[in-house]
């Protein structure tokens, strides 16, 4: 029986593994995705001959690191007895255990007693990977073809030496095949440093230990997570989400979810969800999987460790066929974000009714813009995603307000500066702010919207955009309000303006031309009538609301010559309210 | 007078045999036939420097010889027996994201002697459009995926994962599977048949019998070119439609005889377009050359034909295309004009020529077994879909 002292170095020397593989990546990558965003996850997978678990993972983008396990098992079945030292696999297909093809897995197979037993692995949001439409996004995708290239397991290096043919096949599916190689070698690395720490941990410790500390930790977290499903109450519950729609004319399409809590046993069926959309917001298993995860990650107590073994006492249904769990070829490029969110989001609802204090947004409800073309300073292509124009969507959650952009468990990624943006691409923001007066009311609300306007400068560039959250915004919990409705104008102020209300693929933009935008917020949680007035006057001090909403979305009264709060006044709309 | 035992007529009686059996075993064998151009089924055999020595059709010659260089040159000191290379790529000598060329080596005694070579176009590898042809594609990528050469087989071993890549991509991946495990097969047919004689001869005797073969054709060209009358003549060809275009392309061309070359000049075409209308120097100088075959049929198609025609493509015209342009339609419409334009020229030195449609033929429209939709200006040969 393996001491717990043990079992917690290890477990921490291998998240720390996983932290540094991902500074490895920030600090060697190209693309500002990277380097600056960092939408990439990094993580260790275990293998214990039958089932692939994933063991420890730095801060990370969860979408990334939970469906990176069905990668892994892609791997395994596809190499099986094909695996050697030296080894590095690559995959980004959706219908391998991806999620959608931007996102690219690379893992090592790291070997004890001749066995693969530990496969770090980098997950990342690469910029361009051929396709239709730079940046992978094709609003008008029917089929997953229309998407982009599709990397199923495939060996960059065979027992340590590279196959030039195979990656010089890889980046000629690039735009950017540079960058692409830079970031590629970072993520190489990355799995190359990971190797050599998880050799010097075997050696320390044998195999034994570190498999049993593995084995430890996994339960250790399946016991926590168990223990706090206990204190839940039983009892089955709904939630449904509704996405706007798929970007080829479907509306309103909807995730059922049904979460189930007996004792410490609980399970989420996503049946009756919408069948699969023509669109591209079809979410692969793994995707549904992951946004399911951190829906529950999010309401669970920080110092629980997130690994398999709490995934693996959670029983997901999702059935083939339908938006969550769609059939091959179905598109998907959008879905790590809707109809992913959208996972979340009926997930959270479902425990709403159990759980109300622990709820909150976790979801984006996505505002997409990708930008190409070329730069003439530097006499290159470029490929980006712009997050300006959908930077919020944080809610309120019991004790805290929606702050800075998004939601807690998406705060893995960081946004780029508008000084670093300028400088990386030919654009010019002109406006780049919260707007006043657009949180969504709660006891605690939600973060305000944000408003963009971005110039294309010396060049010609090409946007594709795809808009959710119009029709249907981030909702609110326990009683809070919903979130403002997002907006995105092109060519803004000139007489080609234009207003996009679901998608727009290809769209010049030439020098001079201006996008707008306006992305709402996530939902407030609690009875707006019941937040702390100090609050609401200290939110209107700071120009989060007017005098006017704080009125009436909250029922205080505030003096306007002196800036006090009417207390008497208020306890009276307050009064009136609940009745 | 040379003996029936010249090495160099003994190999290229074992060329014209192997490749008389091979294509036509191909053609039986392909999985997707009616869904692809069986004029681009082509089989050929190769020096090991990747200069094609016999071709069957002989006007795909154009075309598999550049492809055979670019894979030669990228693999020179990479090649081992039991290896097979494919690559579709329009950038790495090739035409169109549709044509798929396979080469296999040929070793004698451990040397390297030869190669042979398949291609043969592939019903479907993803884009916009199911079958490729997408008339809005304003790049590459819009198509299909690129292929750049890759080694599907490594001494012998398959590389699975390639494959599954390459089948992967492809909305028809089950035809794919097995057309490239065909060509494969007649790759494999191709070169034993080649190799008894090769081993026979002893390596250093074929090799050099494949060298005279290409010489001898070199000089046939030469004596044959040698017919013009010296001057000057330039040749233009119809209008070219691209549906991302207002105007239409057109290609321009002058041909000038002297005592020590022929030469074709393509300066003055249209610029790159927008649409899949632009075309590869290799497919240009393809189709170029296919007057010239049709005026001496009687040359055989290897590489010395192209020693003495010098073919001048500026890299501003849309008969050069470069990454990430898009060519899908090259092969057909653009090359038709290429024909049109050489033969305007050509005309003029009073040689007579076949009928244009003759001339055309390897490059005439293909029916195309999936739905094109086109922009609905005149002139646009796709049709558009009634709504």
């Amino acid at each position: 029986m393996i001491d717990r002292i043990t079992a917690l170095v290890i477990k921490d020397s291998l998240e720390a593994i996983s932290e540094e593989m991902s500074k490895t990546v920030e600090r060697t990558a190209v693309h500002p995705l990277f380097n600056e965003v960092h939408d990439y996850s990094t993580g260790v997978f275990f293998y214990d001959g039958s089932d692939v678990r994933l063991v420890a993972r730095a801060t990370a983008i969860p979408v990334h690191i939970f469906a990176s396990i069905l990668s892994v098992e892609a791997l395994m079945e596809s190499f099986q007895d094909d695996l050697h030292e030296g080894d590095i696999v690559m995959l980004n297909d959706p219908y391998y255990g991806g999620t959608h093809h931007a996102d690219w897995t690379v893992m090592k197979p790291v070997f004890f007693d001749g066995k693969p037993v530990l496969f770090p692995s980098v997950r990342a949001h690469m910029a361009d990977f051929g396709g239709p439409v730079a940046g992978g996004y094709n609003p008008e995708a029917k089929d997953i073809w229309q998407e982009a290239l599709r990397i199923p397991p495939i060996k960059l290096f065979e027992k340590g030496v590279l196959r030039q043919d195979v990656l010089d096949w890889i980046l000629a599916n690039s735009r950017i095949p540079n960058v692409l190689r830079g970031d590629l070698a970072a993520m190489f690395g990355a799995c190359n440093l990971a190797e050599q720490r998880v050799h010097a941990l075997f050696a320390k410790y044998g195999g034994d230990v570190v498999n049993e500390s593995i084995e430890y930790t996994l339960d250790y977290a399946e016991k926590r997570f168990r223990a706090e499903v206990a204190k839940w109450p039983d009892g089955e519950y709904r939630g449904k989400a509704t996405l706007d729609h798929d970007s080829l004319g479907n509306y309103d399409v909807e995730v059922q979810t049904t979460v189930t809590i007996k004792g410490s046993d609980l399970s989420v069926d996503l049946s009756g969800s919408s069948p699969e959309t023509p669109g591209f917001v079809n979410s692969p298993f793994g995707n549904t999987a992951s946004w399911v995860y951190t829906a529950l990650c999010s309401v669970l107590p920080e110092d629980i460790p997130i690994n398999s073994g709490v995934f693996r006492a959670v029983t997901i249904t999702a059935p083939e066929g339908t938006v969550v769990n769609p059939l091959p070829p179905a598109p998907c490029m959008f879905s790590t974000v809707v109809i992913g969110g959208d996972v979340g989001t009926a997930t959270m609802q479902a425990l709403e009714q159990a759980i109300p204090d622990k709820v909150g947004s976790v979801s984006l409800n996505y505002c997409l813009c990708t930008t190409y073309g070329h730069d003439s300073r530097y006499g290159e292509m470029f490929v980006t995603i712009e997050y300006g124009n959908t930077l919020v969507a944080a809610g309120g959650t019991q004790g805290q307000d929606g702050w800075g952009g998004w939601p807690a468990p998406m705060c893995g990624l960081i946004y780029s500066t508008v000084e670093m943006s300028e400088i990386q691409f030919p654009f010019f923001y002109h406006q780049y702010e919260y707007v006043g007066d657009t949180a969504a009311p709660g006891q605690w609300r939600g973060v305000p919207g944000f408003a963009m306007k971005r110039e294309s400068v010396r060049d010609t560039s090409m946007i594709n955009v795809a808009l959710t959250g119009v029709r249907h915004s981030s909702p609110g919990f326990a009683g809070g309000k919903n979130g403002a409705s997002s907006r995105y104008v092109l060519n803004w102020g000139t007489e080609h303006e234009e207003e996009v209300l679901e998608s727009a693929a290809n769209r010049p933009s030439p020098p001079g031309s201006i996008i707008a935008t306006f992305k709402g917020g996530g939902g407030g949680w609690g009875n707006p009538f019941a937040r702390d007035p100090q609050k609401v006057l200290n939110d209107v001090l700071d120009e989060f609301i007017t005098l006017d909403s704080a009125e009436r979305d909250y029922g205080v009264v505030i003096q306007p010559d002196s800036m006090t709060i009417d207390t008497d006044e208020t306890l009276r709309r307050r009064a009136l309210a609940a009745k | 007078m040379a003996s029936s035992l010249d090495p160099a007529k003994e190999v290229s009686a074992a060329i014209g045999a192997t490749l008389g059996r091979a294509r036509p075993a191909l053609l039986r064998r392909l999985a997707s036939l009616a869904l692809i151009d069986r004029r681009h089924v082509s089989v050929a055999l190769a020096t090991a420097d990747g200069r094609v020595v016999g071709i069957d059709p002989a006007a795909r010659l154009g075309i598999v010889r550049a492809v055979a260089r670019t894979v030669c040159d990228a693999f020179s000191d990479n090649i081992a027996e039991g290896d097979a290379i494919l690559t579709n790529d329009p950038f790495s000598g090739g035409t169109h994201i549709q044509d798929l060329t396979l080469l296999r080596p040929l070793f004698v005694a451990g040397q390297l002697v030869g190669w042979a070579i398949v291609q043969a176009p592939l019903p479907d590898l993803g884009g916009m459009a199911l079958g490729g042809y997408y008339p809005f594609a304003l790049e590459i990528w819009a198509e299909g995926i690129r292929v750049t050469p890759v080694k599907l087989y490594r001494k012998g071993a398959l590389q699975r994962d390639a494959l599954t890549m390459l089948t992967l991509n492809s909305r028809l991946p089950h035809l794919v599977g097995k057309d490239v495990q065909h060509m494969v097969d007649i790759l494999e047919l191709a070169n034993t048949a080649l190799a008894v004689l090769a081993a026979r001869q002893t390596p250093a005797v074929y090799t050099q019998a494949l060298d005279r073969i290409i010489t001898a054709t070199a000089a046939r060209t030469q004596a044959a070119l040698s017919e013009l009358p010296p001057g000057e003549w330039r040749g233009e060809s119809g209008p070219i439609h691209c549906c991302l275009e207002e105007a239409d392309l057109r290609v321009t061309v002058r041909l000038t005889v002297s005592d020590q070359s022929v030469a074709l000049d393509f300066s003055g075409s249209s610029p790159a377009a927008k649409g899949f209308v632009n075309t590869t120097a290799a497919t240009t100088q393809a189709a170029a050359a296919l007057p010239f075959f049709a005026l001496w049929p009687s040359l055989p198609a290897n590489e010395g034909i192209f020693q003495r025609l010098h073919i001048s493509i500026p890299d501003d015209t849309f008969l050069h295309a470069k990454l990430p342009m898009s060519v899908g339609w090259s092969p057909y419409q653009p090359s038709q004009a290429v024909v049109q334009a050489v033969t305007a020229a050509l005309g003029q030195t009073h040689q007579a020529l076949p009928p244009a449609e003759q001339l055309a033929a390897p490059v005439a429209s293909p029916p195309l077994p999936f739905a094109v939709t086109g922009c609905g200006r005149p002139g646009c040969p796709f049709p558009t879909q009634p709504d």
